[in-house]
């Protein structure tokens, strides 16, 4: 062991330190891959955790739950409940979500939209008086307690969490202006301790009275939630199990655990494809270690042999190498744990906020971490370098004491048994990745598809050596009249293995890169031309607060008269949007004006008319599914679907999938009066509004923000798309972020590689600067190979990369998700990326080709 | 959780250190014209209010039992209640106590309730006598004859309902329409009483189905800031004598030992003509202690009460110590409210009587905050 | 008498290199005693250093047995010759084979390094090897800092530090020029008399014979003696 470290100390640590460039460049690379595994893990880990804990917060104590979905329960339910022998507690509870702003004492009139100025946070409407049983809170003033009764009976007051406070600045006495059903002024009442729930969701939390609740959310007789605490000693789930019994049909009672569990699996989908992501720097980075070590290991064969001669064993080799590999991976994931610190930060405002636009609403602000994730990032760091590192340390003791003494190094001779080997191992790994895709398919679970992409990833690093090989001889039957190109190719054919490898990372980043924009490309161009075609009203019209995600605001349905009445409008459509409870899960079931959509609008089906099938849905009383509904439960058109609703349970056939965008999982969508009559909601959750031919849609707009109550947002359709297709490029931000990190980390094993290429072939390069060739040449004929090894690389990357989206389009996206996507390649942008990457090879070996070139002659020449 | 919410709820009551709201509770102010039935419901503008009944009640050996059963109403906010869908809105709290004493074996029971109103479980209506706590009830019944009354109360282990018939019309305590309780405007309730009521109706106790009869007393009160920061409680007796007439005594006691100036009396004759008494025309004096040991408090028990000017002269007796209550579930204050019974100790006739005695302030927590 | 230091019984070895097979040695028999100083002559190629490097412990043969201090060390594992080449063996090559990033007393203690000996007993034993031929103000240099004889120097220091018993040099002044080549020759020759230890020398230069107590010759892979 000691004799290990002082070899180290005296052998590898003083090579390094007289090439600190590529040391620098190996520890990058490494550092970039542990970095980016790290921030992704942290991020998520952190989003995670903070949605879970505002879960528990605000459930507390509660041990089961009585809810309905968005029509609520009704509140009689609370004294059946009571009731209950087994039940110590029952409570009442609202919870929404509302925009706040800070309102001046005058009450200056807010703008129409202005609401998305202020914070979106959690409301929840509590008996104040009894709650203390179930969630903890406390308030901070001293002096509002003396008054609390007094405070809390004030129709007009509200108690806001520290973190509201400090956001929107005020305090005790201050108004702030609501944002919900409708737009109301409260006096803040006290200010919330941030402890325990009012902590939560970064302390984004209001709380009021439960009467001032059902005021604020026009939720009168009706609860959202019924919380309760049982008597001790009591078997839950046998509880459970008499309680739902006589619930009404719709209502469900559950842990409130399971409460969340919709929102953490696709947060967990979500999350994974990130996961996934960041391991491809990961993995990216082991080439580079490698590449590093192997060249390492070749050019100190002769110390090697002289140590072997000296009597060291092969296992002492292994370890010596393997034990600087790991110094490198140590170093490495020092710098990479710092760095993947800082950018966790970056990643989690990515992180949280496509979470708050795709699934929950969620506030979180700073990453949590811990020595735990500090040992992930060095076990990542040091496991990836021991790995990659110790088939050359391996290679290194193989070679026999002999060799190195004896031999110069020839040409490496590869076997053309060996290349035959590799490219049928690699055809053979293709089809069972194709096998695999089927299976997925068949199974319907997308985990074969993810490992079908591992495969295809594996055939790509094992044609890159047939790859280098035949690019090499067929440049040189080509171009091999130029002695620029001929060099070059001769180049990349003197170190076919290390070129390989070199080879296989920047392909496999460049894969990675290519399949990840097909694949977003592709779902933007689905996307836009579904917006096209099925968004067709001119205006659409929502509470503002709706744009929270997880509101459950609504309006009444007179904003359908009041609009219909607006000169210039032709037709009106009011849609209505609930949670229902279903086969475990939790489904939205939709309302919209069937024959306004007929008519006027338009929804893709699968198969079928849209007018035909909207106008028998209407007439008929059944239903039109999303795909991703379809998929998700294995739905299809004829299929009944048994909904639960106030009065029973109401069957209803699915008349029609069509494709739609704009939520994952699912729509059931009825005819609005259909969902009135049986689900006894009269309420609208945003309005879509037509036009006649002439209108000036200018004038309309104007005519419309009069009649219009301020709560109410108005987009126009232009306004629509282009806030879906933000959405849209903020949730692939971190993703391509991502892919370009790895693409960088590949680049530098380009460099490294080169500089490593260069310094065996010193000899050869002074030969050859002997014979007359100038420094120019020597730099051309190395950035050439540069410049090969790069175009290489991205053919082969865009070969499995054009494979690998296809699996990502028609498989995993597929079953992860549920959305049909065309395939749809982007000639234009993806030339260009790849035009990058090749360029940039060739920039990553400018330097050692010039520095090459610059060697001295005799230098160059002189022995060892 | 109850007791943090007692706390809160006795702090709310103080009201000497609240800012003063841009509207304000109503006053008791002399002069209040009263108007029967609809006095006999809640009155909104004021911030405390009860109904309170007890009696003397016997089963058909005889065995005595006293009760006690009292409706509170507090208000959270003056001003005019807003109209309002929502069955939760917040806007009095609602507490009820309840008691029996089984008099043979001097065990006492209570029980207490709280509610905020939500959904119609507790409330009081304007209208007249009808206010409920959940399945404890107080309502007028025409059933009987004009304002005749039904009361009924339930808790483990004792389930009270009577029918009281008045046997004489109300009587409105005070001067000039007002029970003054310290000096000052407001300082004072509006207060009346049925002085004798005839019950009957049916206890159940630990098990046992009784059939009872007796009298029984009803006080309604309501009013706002009664209290000064310088009384800690009142010692209160309500009579009912052989001869057909009634007493009611209050002192009000100050934290120096004195007694309030302003603390009065009514005497209602057997035809139910009533007269006040001032301070100096009565004596109600303690003559023995009790210490209870839940509260630490020491209670005077056994009394000397005379009214000189109407020829009484009366020794008072608990029918038994122990009859303390704690309430830290409900209205958090702890006094003795008891069942006791009277005789005459000189002049011609020999009088008896039954009535209630209570007393607060004594416990070192616990003082009521009226 | 005590058994020869080396032995070869009927050795042969062969490579494949290509397509194509070298007989690198045919059915060698050799007998070394300890204290000769053996030179062995022969054409490039004809599989010189293969008899060295099968003596040293650095290659196995083909067939035939080798014997080291009476103990057969043909069918030893890479521990087991390792541990010979530790202990044993002394190499000295054409081509120095130096550590560039060590320094002369460095590359001295190097085989006492990997003996795991202690600091103070390597400082002790490195000095006097650097003494003996004669480079003890050299001692913080680099290889590249020396000259070719200096270097030879170096590596025969480090060859003789550990007191080995077999001395196996391979063209050891073939990149010399002969002024050094004979300073170097004449270090071996005086080390090896003070010392005792056998010498085996590949060379196809003249000078060396000189100082040999034995000569033998390879020819295509055949051992003569007496050249």
């Amino acid at each position: 062991m000691g004799v290990t470290f002082s070899l180290l100390r005296l052998l590898a640590w003083r090579r390094l330190k007289e090439e600190p460039f590529r040391l620098a460049l190996t520890l990058v690379g490494v550092a970039l891959g542990v970095a980016v595994f790290i921030a992704v893990k942290m991020a998520n880990e952190t989003s995670t955790r903070a949605f879970e804990n505002s879960l528990v917060a605000i459930s507390g104590k509660t041990q089961l739950e009585v809810s309905a979905g968005g029509l609520g329960v009704d509140e009689n339910l609370i004294l059946k409940l009571r009731a209950m022998r087994e039940l110590k507690r029952a409570a009442p509870v609202i919870q929404q979500h509302v925009w706040i702003r800070g309102a001046g004492g005058s009450g200056a009139r807010w703008r129409r939209g202005a609401a998305s100025q202020g914070s979106a946070v959690l409301a929840l409407g509590l008996d104040l008086l009894g709650d203390n049983d179930f969630r903890g809170y406390e308030f901070e003033n001293k002096y509002a307690r003396e008054e609390i009764l007094s405070r809390i009976a004030d129709p007009q007051g509200l108690f806001i969490a520290r973190g509201v406070a400090d956001a929107l600045r005020v305090g005790v006495g201050d108004f702030v202006e609501v944002e919900a059903a409708r737009r109301m002024r409260f006096r803040v009442r006290g200010v919330l301790k941030p402890e325990g729930m009012a902590k939560s969701m970064d302390g984004r939390l209001i709380i009021m009275d439960i009467g001032v609740a059902q005021e604020v959310f026009e939720r009168f007789g009706r609860l959202d939630r019924i919380d309760l605490i049982l008597e001790d000693g009591g078997e839950i789930e046998s509880i459970r199990e008499k309680i739902q019994k006589f619930l009404p049909p719709g209502a469900i009672v559950e842990r409130p655990a399971r409460r969340g569990r919709d929102v953490e699996k696709m947060l967990a989908s979500f999350q994974l494809n990130l996961t996934v992501l960041s391991v491809i720097a990961l993995l990216v980075g082991c080439f580079l270690i490698y590449n590093t070590m192997s060249a390492s290991v070749l050019r100190r064969r002769g110390e090697i042999a002289t140590l072997r001669s000296l009597g060291v064993t092969s296992k002492g080799i292994v370890s010596l190498y393997g034990a600087e590999a790991l110094c490198i991976g140590l170093a490495g994931s020092c710098l990479g744990v710092a760095m993947g610190v800082f950018m966790a930060q970056g990643a989690l405002s990515f992180i949280s906020q496509t979470i708050r636009n795709l699934y929950a609403f969620l506030e979180v602000r700073h990453v949590l971490f811990g020595p735990r994730e500090l040992l992930w990032g060095f076990g990542v760091g040091l496991g990836v370098s021991l790995v990659s590192g110790i088939f050359p340390a391996i290679a290194a003791s193989r070679q026999s004491p002999r060799q190195g003494i004896v031999e110069r190094q020839g040409k490496v001779e590869v076997r053309p048994a060996a290349i035959a080997a590799l490219v049928s191992g690699a055809l053979l790994i293709a089809c069972l990745a194709y096998w695999l895709n089927l299976q997925a398919l068949a199974g319907g679970t997308p985990w074969p598809g993810y490992l079908s992409a591992a495969a295809v990833i594996l055939a790509t690093a094992l044609f890159s050596l047939p790859v280098v090989l035949c690019g090499s001889a067929i440049v040189r039957r080509t171009l091999g009249g130029a002695l620029s190109a001929w060099l070059a190719a001769h180049g990349l054919g003197r170190h076919p293995h290390r070129n390989a490898v070199t080879l296989s990372s920047l392909a496999i980043a460049v894969a990675m890169l290519v399949s990840l924009i097909i694949m977003i490309e592709s779902f933007r161009a689905t996307v836009e031309v579904w917006t096209q075609q099925t968004l067709r009203a001119d205006f659409y019209a929502a509470p503002a607060s709706r744009f929270i995600k997880g509101s459950r605001a609504s309006v009444s349905e007179d904003a359908l008269k009041i609009i219909g009445g607006v000169s210039g409008v032709a037709a009106v459509d009011g849609f209505r949007a609930v949670r229902l409870p279903w086969r475990g899960a939790r489904i939205t079931l939709a309302g919209g004006d069937f024959r306004i959509v007929a008519e006027r609008g338009r929804l893709l089906f699968i198969d079928g008319d849209s007018k035909e099938t909207l106008t028998r849905a209407r007439t008929r009383g059944e239903a039109v599914v999303t795909e991703t509904f379809a998929n998700l439960y294995g739905v299809k058109k004829g299929d009944y679907l048994r909904l639960p609703a106030p009065g029973g349970e109401v069957p209803v056939r699915v008349a029609g999938v069509y494709y739609d965008y704009t939520t994952e999982g699912g729509f059931v969508v009825v005819d609005r009066a259909f969902l009135k009559k049986h689900w006894r909601d009269d309420r609208l959750s945003s309005l879509a509004i037509y036009l006649t031919e002439n209108a000036r849609s200018e004038d309309v707009r104007k005519s419309l923000e009069n009649v219009l109550d301020p709560t109410m947002v108005l987009i126009s359709n232009a306004g629509l798309k282009k806030r879906v297709s933000s959405i849209f490029d903020q949730t692939f931000a971190i993703t391509y972020a991502l892919e370009f990190i790895a693409v960088l980390v590949a680049l530098l094993g380009v460099a490294t590689s080169l500089s490593s290429n260069i310094l065996e072939r010193v000899h050869e390069i002074g030969a050859l600067r002997a014979m007359g060739l100038n420094r120019k040449g020597i730099t051309t004929a190395i950035m050439g190979e540069a410049a090969i090894l790069g175009a290489l690389s991205v053919l082969a990357g865009l070969a499995s990369g054009v494979c690998l989206a296809a699996i990502l389009i028609f498989v995993v996206n597929k079953l992860s998700f549920g959305w049909t996507i065309q395939y749809i390649f982007a000639w234009k942008g993806m030339a260009a990326y790849l035009l990058v990457v090749v360029l940039a090879s060739l920039a990553a070996s400018w330097l050692p080709a010039r520095a090459a070139a610059r060697i001295p002659i005799r230098e160059a020449l002189s022995e060892e | 959780m109850k007791k943090r919410f007692a706390l809160l709820l006795a702090v709310i009551f103080s009201l000497g250190a609240a800012p003063a709201h841009p509207e304000s509770w109503r006053q008791a102010l002399p002069g209040y014209r009263y108007q029967f039935p609809r006095d006999h419901g809640a009155h909104e503008a004021f911030r405390t209010e009860w109904w309170y009944f007890s009696g003397n009640l016997q089963d058909s050996r005889g065995d005595g039992y006293p009760f006690m059963l009292t409706f509170f109403r507090v208000g959270l906010r003056p001003g005019a209640p807003r109209k309002s869908k929502s069955r939760w809105l917040l806007r009095n709290l609602y507490f009820g106590h309840f008691s029996v004493l089984d008099a043979k074996r001097g065990r006492h029971r209570f029980s207490e309730r709280i509610s905020r109103g939500e959904l119609e479980q507790a409330g009081a209506s304007e209208a007249g006598l009808k206010v409920w706590l959940r399945d404890w009830r107080a309502e007028s019944t025409s059933e009987q004859g004009p304002a005749s009354l039904r009361i009924s109360a339930a808790a483990p282990e004792m389930k009270l309902s009577l029918d009281l018939k008045p046997a004489k019309p109300l009587v409105i305590h005070g001067e000039d329409g007002v029970s003054q309780k310290a000096p000052g405007p407001g300082r004072a309730s509006h207060y009346y009483s049925y002085t004798r009521l005839l019950a009957t109706g049916a206890l159940e106790i630990e098990g046992r189905r009784l059939d009872v009869r007796g009298t029984a007393w009803m006080d309604h009160e309501f009013g706002s800031n009664q209290l000064t920061k310088e009384q800690v409680g009142w010692d209160w007796l309500s009579l009912q004598l052989s001869d057909g007439r009634d007493l009611m005594l209050y002192l009000m006691r100050r934290k120096d030992g004195s007694v309030e100036p302003t603390s009065s009396g009514t005497l209602v004759e057997a035809d139910g003509r009533a007269a006040h008494l001032r301070l100096g025309d009565f004596k109600f004096k303690g003559v023995n202690t009790w210490k209870s040991e839940r509260s630490g408090a020491v209670y005077p028990m056994g009394w000397e009460v005379e009214v000189p000017a109407h020829g009484l002269r009366l020794r008072v007796e608990p029918y038994a110590r122990a009859q303390e209550i704690e309430s830290a579930g409900s209205t958090g204050i702890t006094y003795w409210e008891g069942g006791v019974f009277a005789e005459s100790v000189s002049g011609e006739k020999k009088l008896t009587g039954v009535g209630f005695v209570e007393m607060t302030g004594y416990a070192p927590e616990g003082r009521p905050k009226f | 008498m005590a058994h020869p230091l080396v032995e070869l019984k009927e050795v042969s070895k062969t490579y494949a290199a290509g397509d194509m097979r070298i007989h690198a040695l045919r059915d060698v028999s050799f007998q070394a005693e300890q204290g000769e100083f053996i030179t062995v002559s022969g054409p490039s190629g004809s599989g010189k250093s293969t008899f060295l490097h099968l003596m040293g412990a650095v290659d196995a043969p083909t067939s035939g047995e080798v014997f080291l201090g009476g103990l057969e060390i043909s069918r030893l594992s890479d521990e087991g010759l390792s541990e010979i080449r530790r202990k044993e063996v002394g190499f000295i090559h054409q081509f120095f084979h130096l550590m560039p990033t060590m320094t002369v007393y460095e590359n001295v203690a190097l085989p006492l390094l990997l003996q795991g000996r202690k600091r103070a007993e390597i400082k002790e034993m490195a000095e006097n090897a650097l003494a003996r031929v004669g480079l003890s103000n050299r001692m913080r240099s680099f290889p590249r800092q020396l000259s070719g004889g200096e270097m030879q120097r170096v590596a025969v220091a480090r060859a003789i530090i550990h007191k080995p018993r077999l001395i196996l040099a391979d063209e050891p002044t073939g990149n010399l020029d002969s002024g050094n080549s004979q300073n170097v020759l004449e270090l071996v020759a005086e080390l090896h008399k003070e010392d005792g230890f056998t010498v085996v020398m590949a060379t196809h230069d003249q000078m060396p014979l000189r100082y040999a107590t034995r000569r033998v010759g390879i020819t295509d892979g055949r051992l003569e003696e007496g050249c």
